[in-house]
């Protein structure tokens, strides 16, 4: 209640017309920088219809997993939020000013602010470390964003309530916890159901992006199958775009939907890839890369997965290749002439804005002789020859991703075989040789090393046959149910705090 | 019981002081109706006396009927807007009355003694509520919810309740009802405070009367013993 009545400021209408005008001209400008306005731009409008046009009717096929990916995504926000209701209302209530004074509620105010500025797919990152890669590490993260949000709308809507409503239970000396059990919650029972609806809505969405925290399997399609347009070049005749996703089916998929190649794009339509191939794959497994040249246990795994295989009625045989080193040769030549010559320009002008390894790297491309470069493209036909004709007689080569597992970070030098090697090349060992020729591959999770890291499994099929390989990959998937087996790995195995 | 204001000074942030040295007291048994404009300082004399504000200077104190000095007297206080909760039901509306005395980890619960129950049921039967009492209160008339909030005074065992502005939101018949039943409770020992603009309620209902001007009581005394114009007067 006032003293006296004190003259009213004049009325002002909250957004004058200058106001309104202002704006319209800030948005305009910006949309003006961010080229809204580009001749260009206003040209391909006319491509809204085509695209709209691309999308009707609805293609039914894909309609089984998208609904069983969609119920994962439900699942993992429904426990989220689930979890974060729970931890929002006490906090909420803490925070609530008519409940208790600023020593509690400002330091905890700030706190649920911190927690909101780290957005759900850095806290589900922060998980992993802790419980693995897998839906678990989505619901942990989406319930720890989700609580300092939520906690935020809750104190707002409990600061609202009716202050008199609390007084008349205070003078009663009812205590804090009736004063929230009996008059806070339930005067603002019905914005705690409506905003913990609203984050579960929230978090649907959110967690579209978390669930794909679990992609693993690599699609590395034939050398020209895809366009690069638009790719930052770093070696252009090297340089493939490729996919990573939950399955071979999803590869599949983007494969395409993407690839320049009519052919193609019909012949790896996951739909018309064949459901069954098994009995009559023959794979050929490259025994004499391996042996000697990989991790014991990565060794190991690679003898048990093509142990597996012929368990289940594919033949492997032993296939053999020109040494990788060989590869490794005419690949770092073609590798380093033509990134340097794709950031010649920059390399001698801004040296200094590159890393020292890179730097060195672009550097020492600069002085690849010509010769060297043109033998170095030769033989990668002859190589690629090579490869071809052992496919002939085979579905697939067999080999690791990689001879080793995933290496802590920064580590330069890693033993393999009894030799130092650096990092880099020892990652790159065993898909470089298919990067040069050009071959597709793909790489299926397989098992986890005894510190938890992953090992994958590499198949590489027949060049601009990439639909073949899809189906040997499909089969194999299958077969040794590698999709259950690897989400179930990821779920009970956390990554060493090391 | 009485519920002496002594001296009161207050103020809110502002340096204008809404009390200035008021001299009140609220008995048990008796209707007190204290009257003022608005911004008189109504409200916040019923806040004060409430233990709601504290005092700037002076104090509030409650002594029994042979003037010992009560340290947890039974007050009530029903605020302007009523102060049930919208979305409880009557009865546990009345219920929250008797938390303090009932084990707490149940009652947080939910769980109240039979007896309490019992009791909070026989309450609002008296008050004609026994219809409703499972109803939400906010789907009550105005009336009613009124009624909800003396049942929880006299479930609290409130020897005294404090209501702001008690009738001024009723049409003129739920007001009279509201006040016989005021009345009828006065004589079974409950002291009402009210505070209303109202002066035509002062002859029928009211024991006592003072008028409140300006942060001071400028008139005070038997309801009986003041004339009606004296009231308008100093109003």
């Amino acid at each position: 209640m006032r003293a006296r009545t004190l003259p009213r400021p004049p009325q002002r209408p909250p957004f004058g017309l200058l106001t309104q005008l202002l704006l319209a001209l800030i948005t305009l400008a910006l949309l003006f920088r961010f080229g809204a306005f580009d001749p260009s731009v206003i040209s391909r409008l006319g491509n809204l219809p085509a695209f709209v046009a691309e999308m009707l009717p609805p293609d039914p096929r894909p309609m089984p997993t998208l609904v069983l990916s969609m119920l994962e995504t439900v699942m993992i926000a429904f426990a989220g939020t689930t979890i974060a209701v729970a931890f929002s209302v006490p906090l909420a209530l803490l925070s609530t000013r008519s409940l208790f004074g600023p020593q509690v509620t400002v330091p905890l105010r700030f706190l649920l602010s911190a927690i909101r500025t780290v957005p759900a797919i850095i806290w589900a990152l922060i998980f992993v470390v802790t419980v693995g890669f897998g839906p678990l590490a989505g619901v942990l993260g989406t319930a720890m964003y989700s609580t300092g949000y939520l906690s935020k709308l809750l104190y707002e809507a409990f600061d609202a309530v009716d202050r008199e409503v609390l007084e008349a239970a205070r003078v009663m000396r009812v205590g804090k916890l009736a004063e929230m059990r009996y008059v806070v919650i339930p005067e603002a029972a019905n914005y705690i159901l409506s905003q913990s609806l609203f984050m579960f809505e929230y978090n649907v969405r959110a967690s579209a992006i978390l669930g794909a925290l679990c992609g693993v399997v690599g699609l590395k399609p034939s050398y020209p199958a895809v366009s690069r347009d638009g790719v930052f070049p770093l070696a252009p005749s090297l340089d493939t775009v490729g996919f990573h996703a939950l399955s071979v089916w999803d590869t599949a998929a983007a494969l395409s939907k993407t690839t320049s190649s009519p052919e193609l794009a019909q012949r790896s339509d996951p739909f018309r890839l064949p459901s069954s191939v098994g009995s009559a794959v023959r794979l050929g497994y490259l025994r004499s890369w391996v042996e000697g040249n990989a991790d014991p246990e990565v060794e190991r795994a690679a003898e048990s997965f093509v142990r597996e295989l012929e368990a289940k009625g594919f033949e492997v045989v032993e296939a053999e290749l020109p040494d990788h080193e060989l590869f490794r040769r005419y690949w770092y030549f073609i590798r380093r002439a033509e990134a340097s010559e794709v950031h010649e320009h920059w390399v001698l002008e801004r040296p200094e804005d590159y890393g020292p390894d890179v730097r060195r790297m672009l550097e020492e491309g600069l002085r690849i002789r010509a010769v060297d470069y043109v033998r170095a493209m030769r033989m990668r036909e002859v190589l690629r020859d090579a490869v071809e004709s052992v496919l002939r007689e085979l579905d697939a080569l067999v080999l690791p991703a990689s001879p080793i597992t995933a290496p802590e970070a920064g580590l330069a030098k890693v033993k393999v075989g009894g030799r130092e090697v650096d990092v880099y090349s020892a990652l790159l060992s065993f898909t470089m040789p298919f990067n040069l020729t050009g071959h597709p591959a793909i790489v299926l999770p397989y098992t986890l090393s005894s510190e938890g890291l992953p090992i994958s499994m590499q198949l590489v099929g027949r060049y601009m046959r990439d639909h073949e390989l899809l189906a040997v990959a499909l089969a194999v998937e299958r077969a040794l149910d590698l999709k259950r087996r690897f989400k179930e790995l990821r779920v009970r195995t956390s990554v060493p705090s090391s | 019981m009485q519920l002496r204001l002594e001296d009161v000074w207050f103020s809110y942030r502002n340096p204008v002081d809404v009390l200035r040295g008021v001299n009140i007291a609220f008995s048990s048994g008796e209707v007190t109706m204290v009257l003022g404009r608005s911004g008189s300082g109504k409200t916040t004399l019923l806040k004060v006396a409430a233990g709601l504000l504290k005092p700037k200077r002076g104090r509030v104190v409650a002594v029994d009927d042979s003037g010992v000095e009560l340290s947890d007297p039974r007050i009530g206080y029903i605020p302007q807007g009523i102060g049930v909760v919208g979305n409880m039901s009557v009865l546990e509306n009345v219920l929250l009355g008797a938390f303090d005395r009932s084990p707490k980890a149940w009652a947080l619960l939910g769980r109240f003694p039979r007896e309490e129950v019992e009791r909070a049921e026989e309450v609002l039967e008296l008050l004609g509520l026994g219809d409703v009492v499972w109803k939400r209160a906010r789907e009550l008339s105005g009336g009613q919810k009124q009624r909800v909030a003396i049942a929880r005074s006299l479930m609290h065992g409130s020897e005294l309740v404090l209501a702001d502005e008690f009738v001024s939101q009723l049409d003129p018949l739920t007001t009279i009802e509201v006040l016989e039943l005021v009345r009828k409770l006065r004589s079974r020992g409950v002291g009402f405070a009210i505070t209303t603009h109202d002066v035509h309620l002062v002859p029928r209902y009211a024991d006592r009367v003072a008028v409140l001007r300006e942060g001071r009581v400028v008139l005070e005394g038997e309801a009986g013993s003041i004339a009606p114009e004296d009231l308008v007067r100093a109003l």
